[in-house]
């Protein structure tokens, strides 16, 4: 997009059902097709989705997504570099939609595993093209993670393959648990990248039952599921653990990265016993991990940005994320126009960042 | 640097300690297993009395494999805990446990005629 080459680290692949039944295997299969060919109310709901309308009933529109669907013959692989023009970018990472799901799927959690494996197949086949900047992540199923191994384990080579994605809402133990070991040792393993995405399923419920409006339970939601697993992971020790393992954060803006370091560095002074695996401060691990910039906040004074920009280790750090369509997406334009950071820095921002962590 | 006079070996025996007064400032002085420490008695956090404090030794731990509970042990270093916060300093360095950039003031101590000396 004019002088600056870009990469959406955080676009969503917004996956059908009836896209990826070929790729469930039996039972689920047959099951999925009893229910309905599309992708509707009776198989919708095996992959619950949280209340709240997105798009603040009808205020926000999509009116160029519905144009580029149209004439296509709806949501198919063939739209996306329509969306990559639209949005002026190089190179896209698309993320499954259905798996911001897995932080509700409590019982039968099978249907983790199935979507993440169902998923990769089908986005390896029909949809991912490094050679057109078209890559995807593998959905980390955490709730079996042997399966989660395997896949990566199967998966990971595959050039199209950028990175493994968990959803940040949900997880029981959260993701500092020794029970993902096995899944940090084998994305370390094959130099896959491990994103923490924030999602929006599950947030009706998962801190505190009854909040009336979805920006209520969107601006807590996303923010307290990153919080939490950021938690989890610094004072469990997985950096310790797995010095390699490159750790990305998504879909939380960036004023609360700084929060969390300091609040941790806080407590660690006064606690450290109860984090023994740790040799420095939780900031300071925190400063090697990186953020996918969507939702961006932009303060009337952006000099407070900056600050913040500085406070987590500078632009190094960030990463250009869309999260287009979705309904609170950043265009390029939310880093390029901003005049608190220089030429260089937005280069790194909306690019260089990405290259470093998936060598796209 | 001056040698402050604390007390006869006799009179702080293993296990014990005392805190003394010296040009304003509150000392603490340690026998442990037959070593003796001596600290600063104010916390650099927030003042607290950091020679009142719980003594321990530095919790550790080793990443013993994938999947399984990190191990956790004792180091052999005497820690001091600050009552206040939790603040935690190696007795021997006076440094913070969490943050090698904090420091508790330690000071020599030695022993002549059976008298013990700090060098403050």
């Amino acid at each position: 997009m004019g002088d600056f080459r870009v990469v959406d680290s955080d676009a969503h692949y917004m996956e059908g059902l009836d896209q990826l039944v070929d790729y469930f295997p039996e039972p689920w299969k047959t099951r999925l097709l009893g229910g309905s060919k599309k992708d509707k109310a009776s198989i919708a709901g095996i992959y619950p989705i949280s209340t709240g309308d997105r798009s603040v009933f009808g205020r926000i529109h999509r009116d160029e997504f519905t144009e580029i669907q149209r004439k296509a013959g709806g949501f198919t692989p063939e739209i996306i570099p329509d969306v990559m023009e639209f949005l002026g970018v190089d190179a896209i990472n698309m993320l499954s939609q259905k798996m911001l799901t897995f932080s509700r799927l409590k019982g039968d959690d099978e249907r983790a595993t199935l979507l993440a494996n169902a998923y990769t197949d089908y986005m390896l086949d029909k949809v991912v093209d490094p050679s057109e900047g078209i890559y995807t992540m593998i959905p980390l199923p955490f709730q079996e993670p042997r399966e989660a191994v395997d896949l990566i384990n199967r998966c990971a080579g595959e050039k199209g393959i950028i990175g493994g994605c968990f959803v940040t809402a949900g997880p029981e133990p959260p993701f500092g648990n020794r029970k993902y070991d096995p899944i940090y040792e084998a994305a370390e393993a094959n130099n896959l990248p491990v994103v923490f995405h924030a999602g929006g399923g599950g947030i009706d419920e998962f801190v505190t039952a009854g909040y009336e409006k979805f920006i209520e339970t969107h601006v807590l939601g996303f923010l307290m599921a990153n919080q939490s697993q950021i938690t989890s992971l610094v004072i469990q020790g997985v950096p310790e653990k797995f010095p390699d393992l490159k750790i990305v954060f998504q879909e939380s803006g960036v004023f609360w990265i700084p929060l969390m370091m300091h609040r941790l560095d806080t407590e660690y002074l006064k606690r450290q016993s109860e984090a023994p695996l740790l040799t420095k401060k939780p900031s300071e691990y925190i400063k090697e991990m990186y953020f996918g910039i969507q939702p961006l906040e932009v303060p009337d004074d952006l000099s407070h940005l900056r600050h913040v920009i500085d406070m987590i280790g500078g632009a190094d750090r960030l990463l250009y994320a869309s999260d287009y369509p979705h309904w609170d997406y950043d265009p390029p334009s939310a880093i390029i126009d901003l005049p608190i950071l220089s030429k260089d820095e937005k280069q790194r921002i909306l690019a260089g960042t990405a290259n470093e962590v998936f060598g796209i | 640097m001056t040698q402050v006079k604390i007390c006869n070996v006799a009179q702080l025996p293993p296990g014990e300690r005392k805190t003394i007064e010296f040009n304003g400032m509150s000392i603490g002085v340690f026998n442990i297993d037959g070593k003796y420490y001596a600290a600063l008695n104010t916390c650099p956090h927030r003042g607290g009395p950091v020679c009142t404090g719980r003594l321990g030794k530095e919790l550790l731990a080793e990443f013993v494999g994938v999947g399984l509970r990190v191990r956790e042990y004792y180091g052999d270093s005497p820690v001091l805990s600050c009552p206040w916060h939790g603040w935690e300093f190696n007795l021997e360095t006076g440094v913070h446990l969490a943050d090698s950039t904090i420091m508790l003031p330690t000071y020599k101590v030695t022993i002549e005629n059976e008298t013990i000396f700090a060098e403050i």
